[in-house]
């Protein structure tokens, strides 16, 4: 009897590891878009370009009205834009998230930019 | 009588010499093919360090069963087979970087308990001709695992991934990327010592495999593992489960080769579905007897000696052979020659040793009964 629920148990405990280094482990697909959008009736423009870091990843060049893809494995997030404004100068921009396993994430650079919120919409799989 | 002076010679150097006669003889071959292949000392120390991390876990999996009396488990390539469908889940469930690998290894682990069951069972039944037995369980299992990956994986087994699919809709691509875990393991950790990269994290995991298994020959289980490797009838006498023993070793090295098996292919990056499996087996046991290992002992020296010695002829012996011969492909042809040819000549070395020690014992049986009956009669 105690043997059985030590396996038991045992089973649990692995497919509970199981679950966990899947949700740890799972890719996720992130469109990061500088586009024109309307949001709430509020219209965002892209203005600028940016250069987009993924959860510290290889940087991402995103021009003014393009969409750029990234994977980044786990549920929690982070993206770090940085605008490269007329006058030569940057601003940067930190912004989290998280994700549940399937999820893709599309985040809105203009929207993100100016510090409204719903500048990352999700989409389950 | 030669035969026996040659094995019971007292001057200690020919004993030694006799015993570690396979990796003395490539030594020697390799004094001669390093310098003819021009390579530079930096890169074949990194190669070799590469190959150390890549192979030692597949070659230590070969240890128990040795221990056990099993003979050298041509049935590892259960566990690779195991490993790799492991591997194809991951894929297909986009699990990347560690927590992949680690996912592989728990899918792979309840896969290769069954197979290494199933090898343990069969084995029990042939017992004294183990090796044979297991390499062709394994030309067996290859056959369902190819009709499984083939037909199974996309049909009955939900694989979904286009990438993983033939276009048909079912059955695994010949090869498949594994960019997403490529060297994630090797690049863990690592110490740069001028051009020399050391994967310490994984040569950290090879080191506490290597502590697990001089812990386990002095658990209760690993005693009864050498006690049935000794004698047979003398451990059942003794009240040990002999086949439960036996299972139990080829158990272990089933799952051992089995992650032994997606270490190798993570520092690849890339699996060839239907046959990455297949030389696993030899390859890993060739290096082992290189490194001084028999049928009967095998030791962690032996693995990692052998490694080097059997991993450096291969990456020197194709650029040797084109610098002696002018065609690389001879050198190619030489290495799976040494492979193949070093196991036969274990295999028949220990025969011979076994022989003349037997004989050495009938006769020295015959002559205490002869001396014991002198005795008798000249009371």
């Amino acid at each position: 009897m105690k043997r059985n629920v030590i396996r038991v148990a045992l089973i649990i405990v692995l497919i509970a590891l199981g679950v966990g280094l899947y949700v740890l482990g799972k890719n996720h697909k992130i469109f990061i878009d500088n586009k024109d959008t309307v949001l709430t009736n509020v219209q965002y423009f892209s203005e600028n370009a940016f250069s987009v870091f993924i959860d510290g990843n290889e940087v991402v060049e995103v021009g003014k009205g393009k969409r750029k893809v990234v994977y980044s494995p786990g549920p929690w997030h982070t993206v770090r834009a940085i605008e490269k404004l007329p006058d030569g100068t940057t601003r940067e921009i930190i912004g989290r998230f998280s994700l549940a396993s399937g999820d893709t994430a599309i985040i809105n650079l203009p929207v993100l930019a100016s510090g409204k919120d719903g500048w990352l919409s999700i989409e389950g799989e | 009588m030669k035969e026996q002076s040659l094995t019971r010679a007292k001057n200690p150097l020919v004993r030694f010499a006799i015993s570690n006669a396979v990796p003395i003889l490539f030594v020697v071959l390799l004094i001669f093919a390093i310098p003819l292949s021009g390579f530079s000392s930096d890169y074949l120390i990194n190669e070799i360090i590469t190959r150390l991390g890549r192979n030692s876990f597949l070659v230590i999996s070969l240890l128990i069963p040795v221990m056990a009396g099993m003979g050298l488990n041509f049935g590892i390539v259960l566990g690779a087979m195991a490993g790799q469908m492991g591997l194809i889940f991951m894929l297909d469930w986009e699990v990347v970087g560690i927590p992949g690998v680690l996912l592989a290894m728990l899918i792979g682990t309840p896969i290769a308990i069954l197979l290494g069951l199933l090898a343990g069972t069969i084995l029990n039944r042939a017992k004294g001709r183990e090796m044979v037995t297991s390499i062709i369980l394994g030309f067996f299992i290859n056959g369902v695992y190819q009709l499984t990956i083939l037909y199974g994986m996309g049909s009955f087994i939900p694989i979904t991934s286009n990438k993983l699919l033939l276009p048909r809709g079912y059955g695994v691509r010949n090869a498949l990327d594994l960019l997403t875990i490529r060297k994630v393991m090797d690049n863990m950790w690592v110490m740069k010592i001028g051009n020399i990269s050391i994967p310490l994290g994984l040569f950290a995991i090879i080191a506490a495999l290597c502590v697990f298994v001089v812990w386990f020959t002095r658990t209760k289980l690993g005693q009864d593992m050498r006690a049935v490797g000794q004698d047979m009838q003398v451990a059942a006498t003794a009240g040990i489960n002999v086949d439960r023993t036996r299972t139990l070793s080829i158990i272990i090295s089933t799952v051992l080769a089995c992650f032994g098996q997606i270490i190798f292919l993570q520092n690849i990056g890339t699996i060839n579905t239907y046959n990455s499996h297949d030389q696993v087996g030899t390859f890993a046991i060739a290096a082992l007897l290189i490194g001084g290992a028999s049928v009967a002992k095998a030791t962690i020296p032996n693995v990692f000696i052998g490694i080097i010695l059997f991993h450096l002829t291969f990456i020197v012996a194709p650029r040797a052979g084109k610098e002696l011969l002018g065609q690389a492909q001879i050198g190619e042809f030489f290495r799976v020659f040494v492979s193949y040819g070093i196991i036969a000549i274990s295999l028949a070395l220990y025969a011979w040793r076994r022989r003349v020690e037997k004989e050495t014992e009938r006769r020295r049986a015959k002559a205490a009964i002869k001396a014991a009956m002198e005795d008798k009669v000249g009371g």
